[in-house]
């Protein structure tokens, strides 16, 4: 596989499961919040 | 007195006419909610995701505008995104004007989630584009290219659309992220249009233009561009969801104050 090919799909990649990543990690944490708030 | 007898006859009148504006933008955001958490937007983006990789790697040729090389495979991500990213940031305009108009607070999460999707997406599509371009026209990055320049800018304006609304205070401050993401979209329809408004240097118009020679599959591009949209929509729903619930714990510790 030709090194920017993979680059670039090793990008994407990287970015959107780390942006969903994030997504739930800060549901979680809100849920949390929101459960010691009640 | 007269405030509140004009509010019931506002409830009354919406209870009565099934087809007033509120009942309609309520029915709307309530079919909004429950696609962008349904089940079938989850289970099709994987399943849309992974058909449109086989298709990618395994039926797409490499050879396009005559150049063969694996890095030509970069393009149906960098179309679909290029796509996703200015139906995001056509969702931030439709949500910024119903927020101004309704006031509801679901119009802003829509304005803002869809906004922050669309500068990911943004960012997503000048990365794989430069890749691309590399390849194909062996460069980075064009300044005479048209369609990259206006592209830019739109970046550059979504990326001040998220330091607005971050900024800003609650209320008033949602209304200035609300009037800056109507402006603002003003650039997006430019970046699509500038290849026929301006002469093109290196993209050429795709859309109605018989002469393209871009050798693009037909059915992958197709596949890809469902799986790319479904996978703004399932993220749509889960930033949307996030905003919720941030919204909820602010309440909650504000009444407890």
């Amino acid at each position: 596989m030709e090194p920017l090919l993979l680059f670039g799909y090793t990008a994407l990649f990287v970015a959107l499961f780390g942006y969903v990543a994030y997504l739930q990690r800060r549901l979680h944490r809100l849920e949390r919040r929101l459960d010691d708030a009640r | 007195m007269t405030t509140e007898r004009n509010d019931g006859d506002e409830r009354n009148r919406t209870r009565s006419n099934p087809y007033s504006a509120a009942r309609v933008v309520g029915r709307i955001t309530g079919i909004l909610h429950r696609v962008t958490r349904s089940r079938a937007v989850k289970w099709g983006t994987l399943l849309f995701g992974t058909l449109s990789m086989v298709l990618v790697f395994g039926v797409a040729s490499k050879t396009m505008y005559g150049v063969e090389h694996g890095g030509n495979l970069l393009a149906y991500w960098h179309i679909s995104l290029a796509w996703v990213a200015a139906t995001a940031l056509g969702t931030t305009f439709l949500g910024s004007v119903l927020y101004l108009r309704y006031r509801g607070q679901f119009w802003s999460r829509l304005a803002h989630s869809a906004g922050e999707l669309g500068f990911l997406f943004a960012t997503l599509t000048l990365l794989l584009g430069s890749v691309w371009g590399k390849v194909i026209w062996n460069s980075w990055w064009e300044w005479t290219d048209v369609r990259l320049v206006t592209f830019l800018v739109v970046w550059f304006i979504y990326a001040g659309y998220l330091v607005v609304s971050s900024a800003t205070t609650r209320g008033t401050g949602d209304r200035y992220a609300a009037v800056y993401g109507i402006i603002g979209f003003v650039t997006v329809p430019i970046s699509y249009a500038s290849t026929r408004l301006w002469t093109p240097t290196f993209h050429e118009t795709t859309m109605g233009n018989p002469q393209v020679s871009a050798n693009i599959d037909p059915t992958t591009l197709v596949v890809t561009l469902v799986a790319a949209t479904l996978l703004y929509v399932y993220l749509l729903g889960l930033r949307i969801h996030v905003h919720e619930v941030a919204d909820r714990v602010r309440r909650v510790q504000s009444a407890r104050r």
